[in-house]
């Protein structure tokens, strides 16, 4: 492993790499900053930028984006309370009231030094247990490898949406996307109804572009303009007791990232709400949580920022995503011509050590970006929305066209983007969609060579496959378990995904809270409504 | 929060309307699927055996998530497990929206004619000015140097052959 970590630090450390990597952590942290854009929006848009780059540096950016997103977005959570990242919702509860409270500086400071230290330690596991998964999956066949993007499709429906019903149809529906155009198998052309464009597929970065960016925007349209509460460069110091507080809680939060970052589809928000519900739970201030508490802050952070490097194991060692981002990264990986998966360890190392040495060298100038800048990145947010989500839709139809120098790619970007505006407003979660539209031809490419496998007998080779048994039964489970669990209980059949029960608490939180504002700012998992008040309501138009 | 749950059971008819979108989807992919061969050569997977069990399976889901709004309220909680369920927009909202759609629309259709870039400055430009009501002056200057710097990103350093319309002979 040490010569791997060698052999990554010799590709990261390159000045080429280095100064692409501070791009992308740069641009990253801008992305996060403005409302309405999150990781997977970033990546979306500025995948185009990157084609002309060699993979490895192309990667490292995209990287950086994705971690720097998720600085960003916890600055606005905090000063504004309005999350730029799905998984910074839970920072709104404690770093907003730390915000009022004039301690802005403290919570800014706080969250960034724990996503780092949670990020350092993360990266070394990464390091000893992405090669570890890839060793055991290169015993994988076909069967097995279908097995596993079953269970990835299973474990997202399940995780992402809330809504298990829900997750699987977006999911399939994703699936069925993707079969249009050429079958890999027989070279048929499907669902294609005449059009040439449509024999090569549905792109991938033109639907992510539409669905994330220009469904985003266009879903953002009724919000004006933030007005964050200051924070200035003096506010920034921790104290002695600020740390000693918030270091349990990072660790907390860190095994409890790293744990769930692993699993395929779990992702950092669940993360952050787990450590959040952790920190109710061991916390020494748990009866003031909600108020304005340091440990709501740093566990919460540290965990998304642990989830989103845990993340990677399963996108790099099985080739299947870990969330919405991570989808859109294996999606990038396709582009360049690299197959994520056990082999990418063995076929490509320079590109998977450096790529994971560059996650190092990324946190650590996020923290030197961070710490002293997250005010003058705050000041971002007085840009006028009107001026921004011109340019952006401006960026993201000439970014669609660089791809394949193509007219029929600005058209897919609007219908996508009309799919996505239409999905964000009704609250359909995205994430299964695009793990369809990755993991679709995958799946099916598995399909097809277990079949030959098995010389038509796709049942026979399942059935002689134990492991591959053991992880459709994983993944028939996670799916039949929660409804059947729900009907048990009594719930009917609302949803019964695990953030309904992490909602439920932080439900309770927001009951609970002294001050209306705590409550609509995190209230949209009730009928949401709300939380178009309180906080929100300081936006201008 | 009881009235919170009362609101979320209650059927709503946006949500009924997807969901039977999904499961027509479904339905449509399940149907035209038959033009293609389940197995072929001795039983192997064929070009319909994904998208027909697929199509069957959306198709039932989304009868599923009808019935269950019908019977008590389906859970929406967007990508993140707690994203604000949308309210009804405003008519100002609205009418930004239509603009937006038929801005972008616009654009794409004077793409062959105009180019890109300019299409889309002009896009930036008309968003700006008529749909966010922006001053003039800054509008006009963000949208020219949006199209510029796209020009040197794309155009000259990217090399990528964007479509140049009526300028084409011009400029060739």
């Amino acid at each position: 492993m040490i010569e791997n970590i060698i052999l990554g630090f010799e590709q990261a450390l390159s000045v080429e790499n280095l100064i692409w990597c501070f791009v992308g952590v740069l641009l990253g942290t801008i992305i996060g900053l403005l409302p309405g854009l999150g990781s997977a929006t970033g990546v979306a848009i500025l995948l185009p930028l990157t084609l002309a780059f060699d993979p490895l540096t192309a990667l490292i950016m995209l990287a950086g984006i994705y971690h720097g997103s998720q600085y960003g977005a916890t600055i606005t959570a905090i000063l504004i309370a309005t999350p730029g990242e799905a998984s910074s919702v839970v920072s709104t509860l404690d770093g907003y009231q730390m915000a009022r409270k004039g301690r802005a500086g403290p919570a800014l400071a706080i969250s960034a030094l724990s996503a780092f230290a949670s990020a350092f330690v993360s990266v070394l596991l990464l390091f000893a247990l992405a090669q570890a998964f890839a060793d055991i999956a290169l015993g994988f066949g076909p069967v097995e490898l279908m097995a596993i993007m079953a269970l990835g499709l299973a474990t997202i429906s399940v995780f992402s949406a809330g809504n298990v019903l829900l997750g699987m149809g977006m999911c399939v529906l994703g699936v069925l996307i993707a079969c249009i155009g050429i079958d890999m198998g027989t070279g048929v052309a499907r669902f294609a109804f005449g059009s040439i464009d449509l024999y090569s597929g549905v792109p991938l970065v033109e639907a992510m572009i539409g669905l994330f960016a220009v469904g985003e925007l266009l879903n953002q349209l009724d919000k004006g303009a933030p007005k964050p509460i200051r924070a200035r460069f003096r506010d920034l110091l921790l104290t002695k007791e600020d740390l000693k507080r918030a270091t349990p809680s990072t660790i907390r939060g860190m095994v409890i990232g790293f744990v769930l970052g692993i699993l395929p589809g779990a992702g950092s928000t669940l993360a952050s709400f787990m450590s959040y519900g952790a920190e109710k739970r061991f916390s020494k201030h748990r009866k003031k949580m909600g108020t304005g508490q340091i440990e709501g802050v740093a566990g919460p952070d540290a965990a998304t920022s642990a989830a989103a490097n845990g993340a990677f194991v399963p996108t790099l060692a099985l080739g299947v995503p870990g969330g919405a981002t991570t989808a859109i990264l294996l999606g990038a990986f396709l582009i360049y011509g690299i197959t994520p998966g056990p082999l990418l360890f063995e076929e490509e190392p320079e590109l998977v050590w450096g790529l994971l040495v560059s996650f190092l060298i990324g946190h650590l100038l996020l923290l030197l970006l961070n710490l002293p800048l997250a005010p003058v990145f705050a000041q971002l947010l007085r840009l006028k929305y009107g001026y921004l989500y011109p340019l952006i839709i401006f960026t993201s139809f000439i970014g669609a066209f660089a791809i394949s120098n193509n007219m029929f790619s600005l058209l897919l970007v609007f219908v996508f983007g009309i799919i996505g505006y239409v999905f964000k407003r009704l609250n359909f979660p995205l994430a299964p969609l695009v793990l369809g539209l990755v993991i679709g031809p995958l799946f099916e490419k598995s399909l097809v060579q277990s079949s030959a496998l098995g010389a038509g007998d796709l049942v026979g080779i399942v059935a002689a496959s134990p492991t591959a048994l053991v992880i459709l039964a994983i993944a028939a489970l996670l799916l039949i378990g929660p409804p059947v669990i729900s009907l048990i209980r009594g719930k009917g059949l609302r949803g019964a995904g695990i953030d309904e029960s992490a909602l439920d608490a932080l439900q309770g939180d927001a009951d609970d809270a002294p001050d209306g504002e705590r409550a609509d700012a995190t209230s949209g998992h009730g009928d949401g409504r709300s939380s178009r008040d309180g906080p929100r309501g300081t936006r201008e138009e | 929060m009881s009235a919170e749950t009362t609101e979320v059971r209650r059927a709503r008819r946006s949500v009924l309307i997807a969901y039977a979108v999904l499961a027509a989807i479904g339905a449509a992919f399940f149907a035209l699927s038959f033009q293609y061969d389940f197995t072929v050569r001795g039983g192997l997977v064929g070009p319909a055996f994904l998208p027909r069990i697929a199509g069957a399976m959306l198709a039932v889901i989304g009868l599923l998530l009808v019935l269950q709004e019908v019977r008590s309220g389906s859970v929406l909680a967007g990508d993140s497990g707690s994203d604000e369920a949308a309210g009804r927009i405003s008519r100002r909202t609205a009418i930004k929206l239509i603009s937006v759609f038929a801005g972008i629309a616009l654009a794409l259709l004077l793409t062959p004619v105009l180019g890109l870039l300019p299409a889309l400055t002009l896009l930036v430009l008309a968003l700006m000015l008529f749909v966010e009501r922006m001053p003039v002056l800054p509008s006009i200057l963000i949208a020219v140097i949006a199209g510029v710097v796209a020009h040197l990103l794309f155009g000259v350093v990217l090399q990528v052959p964007l479509p140049l319309g009526l300028f084409e002979g011009v400029l060739a």
